[in-house]
């Protein structure tokens, strides 16, 4: 697991140069061509640079906003804390603020720029859907895309990427995320079971999150379709589909 | 004048090879001693928990009252065990005198719909999560730790500075046999 983290910490830094440098090549040639020649590299820098930095930093309060996720509340969402508290004990994990999404489709994500400034993000729906066990085993899998550093990536991809060009969010992320997760789900509840149960249920749900923006769209555990259909089958396209991710962790 | 310096840059970096892996184990260790902690962080706060459990289940189900009993009996034997044999059975014997008092609700339908008793119904249910997952995650450690003790390089430094193995958590032999629920 900890080879998956250094793969994904390499790629949010080749995405945060390629962002730096697009964005000091464009102001550049905008300076250049207003006659700041000489001032324009430095500026350029400057711009680039502070941007990548307040997208490092916003990322995930964009994608929250984005979302429109609330605080849970520990006392009427008991279970909720309760189960990722377990986990984070079981992973040796940071517990992540958990936030709710009033929507009917079951879906979740989590956002963060590292293990210790994480949200988990949960629809109200998943939460009426899936029973003890299986919700389990969907906040494993989360807790599984913060442990392995998923969510840096995923987050700046929402502000570098998601933002400016969506069509390039699924040449940010990379290879096989959800199966990744899956696995390292199980390694942490020691159930297979319970996510294959899990897993099964979001496909056979034909419902879909309403408030759906382009630029969170890959962040979902389940690919939101309709409207954005090319868009969602894009974000999995380097990732098993869920009738083959529910195969493999049969196999364990 | 060379063969002087060249002695110089292999102390050098020896010494730094061996700060490494030191501090490596000592890391590892802690982790082990913290792990521990936590499991008994979680086994107090069931056992906080329970005299709040018997006294709202007495408050609709009184004449149960040998269910109760077992479970306040569960509750001071697992305080009073010594020994991890005695421990993991008293442990194991509490975990199904919860279960049996669980049960109760499904009789007693006022019972069922009281708040408090819901609430408290899961908070236990979840510290026994949190207890089974602290010792998963204590094993994890010890795990880790032990490889690195018995592996090179790491292994020539353990014996040098006293960094013994520890032994995993196992459950107790009747831990292994199903879990009674007497109604």
């Amino acid at each position: 697991m900890e080879a998956i983290a250094a793969e994904r910490t390499r790629r949010a830094w080749i995405l945060t140069s390629v962002f730096v440098l697009a964005i000091g090549l464009v102001v550049f040639v905008v300076l250049a061509l207003v006659g700041l020649r000489s001032a324009a590299v430095l500026i350029a820098a400057l711009v680039a640079g502070g941007l990548a930095f307040l997208s490092y930093r916003s990322s995930d309060a964009v994608a929250l906003r984005l979302s429109g996720a609330t605080p849970a509340d520990p006392a009427e969402r008991a279970r909720l804390h309760n189960l990722v508290e377990g986990l984070c004990i079981a992973s040796g994990l940071p517990k992540p603020a958990i936030h709710l999404i009033d929507d009917p489709s079951p879906n979740a994500f989590a956002v963060g720029r590292a293990p210790k400034h994480a949200t988990l993000v949960v629809t109200t729906g998943m939460l009426d859907l899936m029973d003890r066990v299986e919700l389990e085993a969907v906040l494993a899998h989360e807790l599984s895309h913060i442990k392995n550093h998923d969510i840096l990536v995923s987050s700046l991809a929402v502000t570098m990427v998601g933002l400016i060009a969506p069509g390039l969010v699924p040449f940010a992320l990379g290879e096989r995320r959800e199966s990744s997760a899956d696995s390292s789900a199980v390694e942490m509840t020691r159930f297979p079971p319970g996510l294959i149960s899990a897993l099964e249920k979001l496909r056979d749900d034909t419902s879909v999150v309403r408030v759906n923006p382009r630029a969170i769209a890959h962040l979902w555990i389940e690919a939101p379709i309709g409207a954005h259909r090319p868009m969602a089958e894009g974000t999995r396209m380097f990732d098993l589909p869920l009738d083959e991710r529910i195969a493999v962790l049969r196999e364990l | 004048m060379l063969a002087l310096i060249i002695v110089i840059v292999l102390v050098v970096v020896i010494g730094l090879v061996v700060m490494v892996l030191y501090n490596g184990l000592v890391g590892l260790k802690n982790k082990v001693e913290a792990a521990w902690a936590q499991i008994d962080v979680q086994l107090t706060r069931r056992a906080d928990l329970i005299p709040n459990l018997v006294e709202t289940v007495k408050g609709y189900a009184s004449h149960e009252r040998e269910t109760l009993d077992a479970v306040i009996a569960a509750r001071n034997a697992v305080q009073n065990a010594s020994g991890p044999q005695e421990s993991a059975n008293a442990d194991n014997q509490l975990s199904g005198a919860l279960k049996s008092v669980f049960a109760l609700a499904e009789a007693y339908p006022d019972l069922k719909a009281n708040q408090n008793f819901l609430s408290l119904q899961e908070t236990l249910t979840g510290t026994e999560d949190k207890i089974a997952y602290a010792r998963q995650y204590y094993n994890d450690t010890v795990n880790r730790y032990n490889t690195k003790i018995q592996t090179v390089p790491s292994s020539l430094l353990a014996g040098m500075f006293h960094f013994t193995e520890r032994e995993y958590f196992a459950a107790g032999g009747s831990a292994r046999g199903p879990v009674e629920v007497s109604f």
